[in-house]
This record gives structure tokens, C-alpha cells and sequence, in this order.
């Protein structure tokens, strides 16, 4: 059973016009129809205003479809009975860490969740101590959240999430205010969750690099999915990503722009190493001598 | 137009077993003109630094000067300060509050006590200078996307039209058309205006492309200052103090250790694409 389906997912919100009185309709999903399975690795692209954020909110029924059906592990969220069972199975991670944080103590923070589905406190310390061990911030379970890094907040964010024993998490530009180290160690605990811990990621990113390390990219456009397959697919189309507001990574752009120049190069390169052991084996086959 | 922090320094809890030292006595200038970046972990002290600059955050030692004269001295305008050093701050969601975007956008230039016609006009360009259409206008800040939201908040701070802007952050959240636009009209602001910017961000890439000089911070330190190239010839202790370096510069320092004699010194990816192809051609005509 697919994680995540949706069926001609439609959601409307409305603005007032200028006049203040009248009502302006605007329409953030056009029927979006979508499947997770299990364990993949998604991550959805798209220009500012295309719908992710409405489409991630809809994951753990933040929001309910104006039109069409959304099933989580084959819950409708619209059943509002099935909220709790919803919300534990679809966990999300916010852009900014500082408004997901609620408590004074790490560890007390990742407890919040589980206390308050009416985890056994026993069960409770057992849920947060592996979410902390999960993420590698068990060493920091009885500091104050405010003394820790952007990362290592992010990452207190995770566990947080991690201790509902989710299936699938939906990760909102969730890297987007970190220092490098700290996207670099948020990325790391998102690969090892989908790897180790079987969980379905979604990753919502304007980082072209990140996305690289999915196994999918979703591209949303004016509400609705316009492109879908593997990094090296969709990074082959660097003119189709331009149309829809998005580029390819520098690594792309390089290689790219090399083979336009005649270097024998594949399309959609998305990885460093592997351009680079390209360009070596080139060198070597042009004869040149190892430095 | 010249800002200069002269040996300015910042403690937080100062006097308590708490006491942190968020900025060590720091001494920077930045004029029209230029391109400042200034990078470092989370906690560094970039963001204290950021707000000493429009005179937000008093520093506990040293000064600030803007075109010589004190900014903390008493009697200097700082209310008219804010809209010769324009900052934009990290979450643009606490900059916007205004019921739609156009009124936003002229808050500061009304502000300024410039008459209606200029505000509204200046508010017009500045938001075509981030992207946003007139459809735009009539919205309420508050229904915008995380993107749109920092794009407003920019424009806002651009309709002041500041002699230095300092931004914070300016492309997270931005889509890559967006983040592209913006960093173009930075350019644009810098070389038309002859606007002075400090930048803070966390893109190596963009900083890359950028600047005209970085300074580096590191726990209220400054341990670095130089030109793009200067400092990320310095790879090993960017990563020590959570750093990195731009993408192209990566590839050029794995294909060197592979054994292919490049230069790693290349920032974008013209300069990368022109150093791989001088070397593959070199080893190609010794071939022949």
C-alpha cells in the first residue's frame, strides 16, 4: 500500500479583494494525483507559490482537500476520527527550528509528542532516547535547546518527530537557514532514516544539490506535478527546469557546459565523483600524465 | 557613502556566570560600491555585527561611523539612519505587518516623509527589482509562501533606496530563478547605485560569485578576511570551522587528487569549465 496517495487533490484558499468586501478565489492545487511508496526518497521542487508547502500540509492533514481524496497508509485525511493515527504516521520538519521547539530541556522536548498521544512515561524515555541516539544528539539530552547549534536544533526537531514513530516524514526547507555543517549533518540523519529506518522522506528543497540525493524528484508548477523520475532524468532537461523556475546543480552546469565544448560527458550528472572520475579517465585517455 | 565599526565588541549577560563574548573587539569598513560578504557558523556573531550597523544593537565597546561621524553620539538622527543602512533580517516574516504588500513596501519611505506620488513610486520599482508583479500589491502579506515573504521584505528595505544595504540571508527560501534575479540586482544596485552591500550568507556558491571581499567569523572572531579567492584557497580550515567550499572549487580539488594537474583556485563555473578544458588539452596535443 502506497505512504502517500492523493487523487485529483484540489485546495482553494481565498483573499480578499482590494474592495475588502468581496472574496478572491485562488486555486493552490489543481488535481494532483501522486503515490509514495514505502521507504522512497522524495524530494519535490518547484518555484516560490507552486503548491509544496500547501501539498506538505495536506500530508499530515494541517490541511483537508477542497476537492479529491488524500490516504495516508490508507487513511483519508479528511476522517477527522483518524487524526492522531495520521499525524504519528506523517511527521513533519519546519523551515526554522526555534518555532518547533517548545520545551527547556532537549530531552523533554522530544518526550512532548509521546506524552501527548498518551505514550506509558516508561515507554516514553525509551522512545526519546533512541529518537536521540537516531539522530546523534543523544549526548545532549539534558541541555537547554537554545544552546545548541541551527543543526543541532534541526536535528532535536527530528527526534522530536522520530519519537511518534513515524512512517514517512515531510521535511519543509528544512535546511534552508543552516550554516553549511549543519545542512550537511540534517542531510545525513534525513539518508540515514530512509536507509536504516526504512522511512519515507519527502523533501521539500530549492537546493538542487540536496535534491540530487534523492531517489525521485517531483516538479510542481502552478499547483500542479509536471515533472517525475530519478535526479539523472530530470537534470537532463536543464531547459524544461528553466521553464518552470528551477536550474540544474553547479555540478550539472559544469559538466553540461563541458560537453557543449566537446568533452565526451553523460547528461543529467548530478554527482561530483562521478564527474570527476570522468574527467580523469578523459585526461588519462588523452594521454596525460598524472600530476 | 562609508560605514567603519571600529573595535566594536558585544557581551552578552555581561557581569553573570552566563557571560558570553558574542563579538570580540572587530574593526570593519564598507563603502559605495562594494561587496561585502560576511560568512561563519551559527553563533558566530554575524547577526550581533549585522545590527550594529543601522545602530540597532549599541556595541559595549568601540564605534560606529557613517561617513565619520558617530552613529551613537547624542544628537545623531538614527531614525534617519535606518534608511541610509537598510538591513533585512534573517525571517522576513517579522519585518512585514502592513495589511497589504504596497502599503508595506512604503511604510519606510513614508516614513522618510516623502510625499505619496514618490512613495508609491519607489515602492513600484523596488517591487519589480525582487520579482513581485502588481498582482502582488493587494495581498496580504501574511498569505504569501516563505519565498514571496522574503522577497517583500527586501523590497521594503530597497524603497528606502539605502546608500548601504545589509541583508541577511537574502536567497534562503528563494527559488533558483528568484535567487538568481536577486543576486543579479545586488550586482545591478552595486554598480548603477553605486550602493554599498554587506551580504551574510550561508551559499559558498553565491558568495563566490559575489563578493568583492569576505570576512570570516568564527565564536565573535574575526579569523579571516580576504577576496573570494583568497579565502577559499583555504579549504581545510573553512571545513574546521563549519564551512565549505563552493561546488566547482570541490570537483577541481577531487579531480587534482585524482591525479590531473588542474588549478582548484576556480570560483564559478566559467572559470571551472576553463581550467578543465586548458589541462584536457594540454595532455591532448602532447597525445599528438
Amino acid at each position: 500500500m502506497a505512504v502517500i496517495r492523493t487523487e485529483n487533490l484540489i485546495y482553494d484558499f481565498t483573499v480578499p479583494d482590494p474592495d475588502g468586501e468581496t472574496e478572491q478565489k485562488n486555486r493552490a492545487l489543481r488535481g494532483l494525483d501522486l503515490s509514495v511508496e514505502p521507504g522512497e526518497f522524495v524530494a519535490i521542487l518547484g518555484r516560490n507559490g507552486s503548491g509544496k508547502s500547501t501539498l506538505a500540509r495536506h500530508i499530515n492533514a494541517l490541511l483537508t482537500p477542497t476537492e479529491g481524496t488524500v490516504w495516508i497508509e490508507g487513511m483519508n485525511t479528511a476522517d477527522e476520527d483518524k487524526l492522531w493515527n495520521i499525524r504519528t504516521a506523517a511527521g513533519m520538519v519546519f523551515q526554522n527550528p526555534d518555532n518547533q521547539i517548545v520545551l527547556t530541556m532537549v530531552e523533554e522536548d522530544v518526550g512532548f509528542g509521546p506524552e501527548n498521544i498518551g505514550v506509558p512515561t516508561e515507554d516514553i524515555w525509551t522512545r526519546v532516547e533512541n529518537a536521540l541516539t537516531k539522530v546523534g544528539m543523544a549526548a545532549y539530552a539534558k541541555t537547554a535547546p537554545h544552546r545548541l547549534s541551527g543543526g543541532q536544533k534541526q536535528r532535536v526537531a527530528i527526534a522530536g518527530v522520530l519519537a511518534m514513530k513515524p512512517r514517512c516524514i515531510v521535511f519543509d526547507e528544512s535546511t534552508s537557514m543552516l550554516d553549511p555543517r549543519g545542512r550537511e549533518e540534517v542531510l545525513t540523519t534525513v539518508q540515514e532514516l530512509n536507509r536504516q529506518e526504512h522511512i519515507t522522506v519527502l523533501l521539500i528543497t530549492h537546493h538542487m544539490e540536496e535534491a540530487a540525493l534523492a531517489d525521485r524528484l517531483l516538479i510542481m508548477d502552478r499547483g500542479q506535478l509536471v515533472m517525475d523520475g530519478t535526479p539523472r532524468e530530470i537534470f537532463s532537461r536543464p531547459e524544461a527546469l528553466r521553464e518552470r523556475g528551477l536550474t540544474v546543480p553547479p555540478v550539472t552546469a559544469l559538466a553540461d557546459a563541458l560537453r557543449h565544448r566537446g568533452i565526451p560527458l553523460e547528461k543529467g550528472i548530478c554527482s561530483e565523483e562521478v564527474l570527476a572520475e570522468a574527467l580523469a579517465r578523459q585526461y588519462r585517455k588523452n594521454g596525460g600524465q598524472p600530476a | 557613502m562609508i560605514l567603519r565599526l571600529e573595535q566594536v565588541a558585544y557581551t552578552y549577560e555581561a557581569g553573570t556566570p552566563m557571560e558570553t563574548e558574542a563579538l570580540k573587539p572587530l574593526s570593519l569598513t564598507v563603502k559605495s560600491g562594494e561587496i561585502l560578504a560576511l560568512i561563519g557558523s551559527t553563533g558566530s556573531g554575524k547577526s550581533t555585527l549585522i545590527q550594529m550597523m543601522n545602530g540597532l544593537n549599541r556595541p559595549m565597546s568601540g564605534k560606529v561611523f557613517l561617513d565619520d561621524q558617530d552613529i551613537f553620539a547624542e544628537g545623531y538622527d538614527r531614525r534617519q539612519l535606518r534608511s541610509r543602512v537598510g538591513l533585512v533580517f534573517q525571517y522576513p516574516e517579522y519585518q512585514l505587518f502592513e495589511s497589504d504588500i504596497l502599503k508595506d513596501i512604503c511604510f519606510g519611505p513614508k516614513n522618510q516623509g516623502l510625499d505619496e506620488e514618490t512613495c508609491l513610486k519607489r515602492a513600484r520599482a523596488a517591487m519589480a527589482a525582487v520579482g513581485l508583479g502588481p498582482e502582488y500589491e493587494t495581498r496580504s502579506p501574511f498569505d504569501l509562501s516563505g519565498g514571496e515573504k522574503r522577497r517583500a521584505a527586501i523590497a521594503g528595505v530597497l524603497a528606502m533606496e539605502p546608500g548601504i544595504l545589509v541583508v541577511d540571508e537574502p536567497v534562503a527560501g528563494l527559488d533558483p530563478e528568484g535567487r538568481e534575479e536577486l543576486l543579479a540586482e545586488f550586482r545591478r544596485l552595486r554598480e548603477e547605485k553605486g550602493m554599498g552591500i554587506v551580504i551574510v550568507s550561508h551559499s559558498m556558491d553565491d558568495v563566490a560569485s559575489l563578493a568583492d571581499r569576505i570576512i570570516v567569523l568564527s565564536s565573535g572572531e574575526a579569523v579571516m578576511a580576504g577576496t573570494p579567492r583568497e579565502i577559499f584557497a583555504r579549504g581545510d580550515e573553512l571545513t574546521g570551522l563549519g564551512l565549505a567550499l563552493p561546488a566547482v572549487t570541490r570537483i577541481l580539488i577531487r579531480l587534482k587528487e585524482k591525479g590531473v594537474p588542474v588549478n582548484t583556485d576556480a570560483l564559478t563555473v566559467e572559470e571551472a569549465e576553463a581550467e578543465i578544458l586548458r589541462v584536457l588539452s594540454a595532455s591532448d596535443d602532447q597525445k599528438k
